[in-house]
């Protein structure tokens, strides 16, 4: 049986794994009205969990040291009740072997761009994200067999991944998912879950 | 049909360059080349060419002229057939049979036609011919494999770096494996290192001596072709073979050289090229965020998807832990931030406010001059 976390932690471990991020943009990570998801960030706010500044124009929510404890014990708690904690662990262990292809063909794309490493070809870069996109396909349907919000890192890969064909800042952007986000953001989602320091 | 040992122009650049490393003495695996696999003929020379090749398997790859381009370079984008590994296939999968080495030709022939290899050819402005030259040579089962740079491939110092994994060097290249790394300077190993947190190097894939051995076997081929090189190299019972040697194609970008007079007050790996000053910010967590204002060079232990805000403000980032391929250092590659990573105790010897210059390209943080009221 797969659990479904409630809507005021999924908003706060989404500020967790976004890191910084408007009410906008948490909403349509999480699947909830926006008008929702401001009622648990103020109410998070009220509580010290999370904390909004902006940045030359621009707004965003981020976590606080005391919302980032918080949002683990929560997380541990889930975790056990679902009777997760060993599929999680086993799914991590794997995941660390297939982020070193990711963070090595991110590598290997940038310092290429930088003009400083050996040239790679866009194709060789796309394949070797994508066969690292399909064993996290494997991953994903194993842990939403017990938690139902890992569902979706996949599909936001595969889109990345689609896009990178034409527009190579898909592959690391920080300004948008791109494949090296979604991939930062579930590395940071299965930390968050175990309760790990990086 | 043309032995490797007298590969000319109608070979392929791969092929010459081979055939150069043979006259220059060192060791290639043997092999013939068929510089027209399009045309008929071949085929019926290939069982006995085989025979005087000696025994398989047998690496089937491309010559492509323009792959070994001094400007550009295809790298990997032109497909190689490797036979499988004795350990995940039946010995008769391996296209040693004359049968399949014909058809694993024809197959690398074309692969020059391939809708990527076209693309990547019309990007750079260069003609990809419809068939390539393809190159047959006894395959070698390497003990250890991979690459070496006669530059540092990150900050261009005049250093061998040797790449090295255990069995065949195609998954490094392939970039699915993360190699343990050398860096040898003169003939003398100075230092070895994890390229990344997690991996275990506890039992290496060569040895110290072996390490300086592919690097001096590296600085000939430097030598012998007047360039800086990327050479792939495998090593099989006791014995060094060359795979491939290609120049590297561009050098370190003007600018990003090290010079800074001031006193280093710590080093790291350099994780991200480039230059910057500014006045140092320890942050050691979340509720920290608020002391850092644009321009300051972010120090840190280790960096999550939160800190990509203090990132994008920051003049340059300095973390205590990862390495090259952290994703710090691929999120201030993107941000074209200098980065230094795996400084020991950065966050507690680098005095806060004080003016630094952040060299990611040398792996430094020095003194900066002091600004009044700083």
């Amino acid at each position: 049986m797969s659990a479904a976390t409630p809507g005021d932690v999924l908003v706060l471990h989404a500020v967790r794994t976004l890191g910084y991020a408007d009410a906008d943009r948490i909403a349509r990570r999480v699947g909830l009205p926006e008008r929702d998801v401001v009622e648990h960030l103020l109410d998070a706010q009220a509580q010290g969990r999370v904390t909004s500044s902006s940045f030359a124009g621009d707004s965003g929510w981020s976590m606080t040291e005391a919302g980032r404890r918080h949002g683990e014990r929560l997380l541990a708690a889930e975790l056990e009740e679902a009777g997760a904690r060993r599929t999680v662990e086993h799914v991590y262990r794997e995941f660390l072997v297939v982020n070193e292809s990711v963070t090595a063909a991110c590598t290997a794309w940038q310092l290429a761009e930088l003009g400083i490493g050996t040239p790679v070809a866009l194709g060789e870069t796309i394949a070797a994200l994508g066969a690292a996109a399909d064993a996290l396909d494997g991953f994903e349907q194993r842990l939403t067999r017990h938690l139902v919000r890992f569902a979706g890192y996949h599909a936001r890969l595969e889109a990345a991944l689609a896009r990178s064909a034409t527009e190579p800042g898909w592959i690391t952007a920080t300004d948008r998912d791109s494949f090296h986000q979604v991939w930062f953001e579930l590395h940071e989602d299965l930390i968050a879950t175990l309760g790990l320091e990086r | 049909m043309v032995p490797l040992r007298e590969a000319d122009g109608t070979c392929g650049a791969k092929a010459v360059g081979l055939r150069r490393l043979l006259d220059a003495g060192l060791a290639v695996p043997d092999g013939l080349v068929i510089p027209h696999a399009g045309r008929d003929g071949w085929e019926h020379d290939l069982d006995e060419a085989l025979r005087r090749l000696g025994p398989g398997p047998y690496a089937v790859r491309s010559s492509a002229l323009a792959e070994d381009g001094v400007r550009t370079s295809y790298a990997g984008q032109l497909a190689t057939f490797l036979p499988s590994a004795p350990t995940d296939a039946p010995a008769d999968a391996s296209p040693d049979a004359p049968t399949d080495i014909a058809a694993a030709v024809r197959r690398t022939a074309r692969s020059g036609g391939t809708p990527s290899a076209r693309a990547y050819a019309a990007a750079v402005g260069d003609p990809v011919p419809d068939v390539v030259p393809v190159i047959v040579q006894v395959m070698v089962e390497p003990d250890a494999a991979g690459v070496a740079f006669t530059r540092h491939p990150v900050t261009g110092a005049d250093e061998v770096v040797v790449e090295a994994v255990r069995g065949r060097g195609d998954r490094l290249v392939g970039g699915t494996v993360t190699p343990e790394r050398w860096t040898v300077r003169g003939d003398a190993t100075v230092r070895q290192e994890a390229s990344t947190e997690p991996v275990i190097t506890a039992d290496p894939a060569i040895t110290a001596q072996q390490s300086v051995e592919v690097a001096t076997a590296a600085r000939r081929v430097e030598h012998l072709f007047g360039r800086p090189q990327d050479v792939e190299w495998a090593i099989s019972s006791g014995t060094l073979w060359l795979l491939q040697a290609r120049p590297i194609t561009t050098a370190p970008p003007a600018g990003t050289r090290p010079s800074q007079p001031g006193e280093v007050l710590a080093t790291g790996t350099p994780a991200s090229p480039g230059v910057a000053a500014g006045p140092v910010r320890v942050v050691t967590g979340l509720d920290d965020f608020g002391t850092f204002d644009a321009g300051d060079v972010l120090v840190c232990r280790t960096t999550s998807p939160a800190w990509t805000p203090l990132l994008v403000r920051a003049a340059a980032v300095v973390t205590e832990t990862g390495g090259i391929l952290a994703h710090a250092a691929i999120v201030a590659r993107e941000l074209r931030i200098p980065a230094v990573v795996a400084v020991d105790r950065a966050t507690t010897t680098l005095p806060a406010g004080r003016p630094v210059v952040v060299d990611g390209t040398a792996g430094s943080v020095s003194a900066g001059p002091r600004v009044a009221g700083a």
